[in-house]
């Protein structure tokens, strides 16, 4: 039989290959977290499996005598390589909740605080991991009593956007993603400085301070008596996950 | 040798003949082979081989008495009539056999295919394309010109622009060969002009640009592989089922047919993006559109992923659960309702009636369906989601620029009534486009601003009407029927919010 090599199943082929490739990269270099959270990431493995195995198939296609192939339709994974490959800032986001959001209260069934770390009990201190940020966050909401007059050790990035904060109020804030980034919601300690150090929103900060109850609009919210605050670095894995 | 060749193509009487009659003027020496016998005859000085259709299984013989005929007279120009009941990809087939004469040789190996021509009228446009099966959609794939009888027909413009949404290459001419000029269809404007705004931005790097990258491939890295999962199950319906199968377990009663939705909506634990390429599949195996719809409103909220998500996301809180589920049962009944009681005229839209034909993205239909049914699953699903998310696509880069330019700031719109505060919601559901397992702690954070009744109304409208449904339900749908949804959808839930919640007026927290 006469073999036409055909250029249309030959680049949907390829474009397939380069979408397969571009999401490995994603996800072995954990680039995904920018924009998704660690949940999704069999979901994107089985994306990028299924893309490979659609472009091996297409393959089978190489010698179709179909003469006109559309390929407008290939931007569909064009667009998305565009988006990693084209170098941005990728912690650049913009949030519609221009507030941070406190965790109520609890219950022991859905969470179980014994299983986090940093906890001395004995000195009265918690050292909070990063990764551990919201959970030690939603503890410390749901044991007010337990926690009072604890020393917390934590970093943070400084947040002043939020209302009916006072002069030497600010939060020390992380943003906590749920699905995407599109759902990013900033979540924190509120604290108290009384020297003159100043800060701007967005600057990393180690704080250690000691952790009190204050009311602030209806909710009463662990609030810390700033000690020692120094200017520090952003961690690696820049937001936290809800799941 | 290396003849020109022309295939001319249409249904029984469209012209062919005449065609070729026009065409081969400017030949000093053609040959014209037709399998069939036209109405209209050639002058008895043509050379002319008929070639009955019966024969046509035999496709090496036909090759090889084409080829003998080419041998003998050799022309400056071959011209192939081809009846358009038959598959094009048959006669791409025959001609690629290697013929027994000495030579070797196909008729391929010693012609060049100048143009495929199909005679086609926007009169009987619809007629064709659902009448006989694949067959019409392989020709329009594989034709390089559309001839047109009558260029002043009055759905001349919407018949090109349908017929380029096929086959984009498409070039359209009158009986005298004259070309017309048609502007490309809309999408292709789009997608240029989206490239080279794209394209600038990249350059000129305002402030947005970083934010518009992020947030659009947040959309798209999150709702692609449920996409595709939506789209490999959508495909299996439509490879594996009998459209017998479906119509005979499907209750006959169209209300108890609302029930069988709202089960196969909890049953199906994935987010809109899976639930919209299911129900093209169902309605086109003969689900009821009211069945279908009243699935598509129930699967992204009731489903057990996401009642997990809004348990967890409120802290436990089972009321919202419990509410959320309700009010999205009852909404997606609703509307189920809606639709047996005032049936849309049209489903689908026109150009959707040739998607309905199981065509493969690459090789003709013919090579297709020699496919193993799993490869023709696959090949389905592909093609699906490729159709389909272009529309994600778009969805992805709209709703994150809403955000970015302030349309979802929910800052400035505190403290209004509850009808006004569900109006905002609803609207920022819709422009949010959120994916429904994870919307539950964004209407969380909204909780200190607005009244418990407009962030139900967010939690149960948004996963039914949102940009991004819309926009992806456009690409199969008929406007009437998604504006009758829409309709449904706002009417029902702003309904429910006002008469169920206007005394819990003060804020929840």
């Amino acid at each position: 039989m006469n073999r036409i090599l055909n250029k249309g199943v030959l680049l949907q082929s390829f474009v397939g290959f380069s979408f397969s490739m571009t999401l490995m990269y994603l996800i072995l270099t954990d680039e995904v977290l920018y924009y998704v959270t660690p949940g999704h990431k069999k979901w994107l493995w089985f994306l990028a499996l299924a893309s490979l195995l659609f472009s091996g198939l297409s393959l089978k296609n190489l010698f179709s005598l179909r003469r006109h192939n559309i390929h407008a339709r290939l931007l569909v994974l064009i667009l998305p390589m565009l988006l990693i490959l084209i170098p941005h800032d990728k912690t650049s986001v913009h949030q519609h909740v221009k507030n941070v959001i406190q965790p109520a209260p609890i219950q022991q069934t859905i969470y179980e605080p014994a299983a986090l770390m940093g906890e001395d009990s004995k000195n009265k201190v918690i050292t909070i991991e990063d990764r551990e940020f919201y959970l030690w966050l939603k503890v410390l909401f749901s044991a007010p009593e337990k926690y009072d007059g604890y020393t917390i050790k934590t970093r943070g990035a400084v947040f002043t956007n939020a209302p009916l904060l006072e002069a030497n109020q600010f939060y020390i804030s992380r943003q906590l993603m749920t699905c995407c980034i599109n759902d990013l919601v900033t979540v924190g300690f509120l604290a108290e400085k009384s020297d003159e150090t100043s800060f701007s929103a967005g600057d990393w900060v180690y704080v250690e301070g000691v952790i009190h109850w204050d009311p602030i609009g209806k909710q009463n919210i662990p609030t810390l008596t700033v000690e020692k605050i120094q200017s520090t670095t952003a961690p690696k894995q820049i937001y936290l996950f809800q799941r | 040798m290396s003849c020109p060749m022309t295939i001319v193509t249409g249904l029984l009487g469209s012209g062919k003949t005449r065609w070729i009659q026009t065409l081969k003027q400017k030949s000093v020496r053609p040959l014209i082979v037709q399998f069939e016998n036209g109405e209209t005859a050639f002058h008895p000085s043509d050379a002319v081989l008929t070639l009955s259709i019966k024969r046509i299984r035999s496709e090496v013989d036909c090759a090889t008495e084409i080829y003998v005929r080419l041998l003998e007279t050799r022309p400056d120009h071959l011209f192939l009539e081809w009846n358009g009941f038959q598959p094009l990809s048959d006669l791409f087939m025959l001609l690629s056999q290697t013929t027994y004469h000495p030579d070797n040789q196909s008729i391929l190996d010693c012609t060049r295919l100048v143009s495929v021509d199909c005679l086609l009228s926007p009169n009987n446009i619809k007629r064709t394309l659902t009448a006989f099966g694949d067959t019409p959609m392989d020709f329009l794939m594989n034709s390089d010109r559309i001839v047109v009888p009558d260029r002043h027909h009055p759905d001349l413009k919407r018949f090109q622009h349908n017929l380029r949404k096929i086959n984009p290459q498409l070039h359209f001419v009158d009986e005298k060969s004259r070309e017309f000029t048609v502007s490309p269809p809309l999408s292709s404007w789009f997608v240029w002009i989206f490239m080279v705004f794209f394209g600038l931005l990249s350059l000129w790097r305002p402030p947005f640009f970083d934010p518009l990258m992020n947030g659009s491939l947040g959309i798209l890295l999150q709702a692609f592989p449920f996409l595709l999962l939506g789209t490999l199950l959508s495909s299996a319906v439509q490879v594996f089922l009998p459209s017998d199968t479906i119509q005979h377990l499907f209750p006959k009663n169209k209300v108890l047919g609302l029930f069988f939705g709202l089960f196969g909506g909890f049953l199906l634990p994935v987010c809109d993006c899976a639930t919209i390429p299911v129900i093209k599949s169902l309605y086109r195996k003969g689900v009821p559109v009211s069945a279908t719809m009243t699935f598509m409103a129930a699967a992204p909220i009731i489903n057990p992923i996401v009642l997990l998500s809004t348990y967890v996301a409120f802290n436990g809180d089972l009321r919202m659960v419990m509410l959320r589920t309700v009010l999205g049962l009852f909404i997606a009944l609703y509307i189920g309702l809606i639709f047996i009681v005032f049936p849309p005229k049209k489903v689908l839209k026109q150009e959707a009636y040739l998607s309905l034909q199981s065509v493969p993205f690459n090789g003709t239909i013919g090579e297709w369906k020699r496919q193993k049914r799993w490869v023709q699953w696959l090949g389905h699903a592909q093609m699906e989601f490729l159709d389909v998310g272009k529309y994600l696509c778009v969805a992805a880069v709209l709703s994150t620029g809403f955000q970015i330019f302030g349309l979802t700031s929910v800052g400035v719109f505190q403290n209004m009534n509850l009808m006004m505060s569900t109006v905002f919601l609803m609207s920022i559901s819709f422009l949010l486009s959120l994916c429904s397992s994870s919307d539950a702690m964004i209407a969380r954070s909204f909780t200190p601003f607005f009244p418990l009744g407009s962030i139900m109304a967010f939690l149960v409208f948004g996963p039914i009407i949102d940009l991004k449904n819309i926009l992806m339900l456009s690409e199969c749908f008929h406007w009437k029927l998604l504006l009758q949804l829409s309709l449904s959808a706002i009417l029902i839930t702003l309904l429910i919010v006002g008469l169920c919640f206007s005394s819990t007026m003060e804020l929840m927290i």
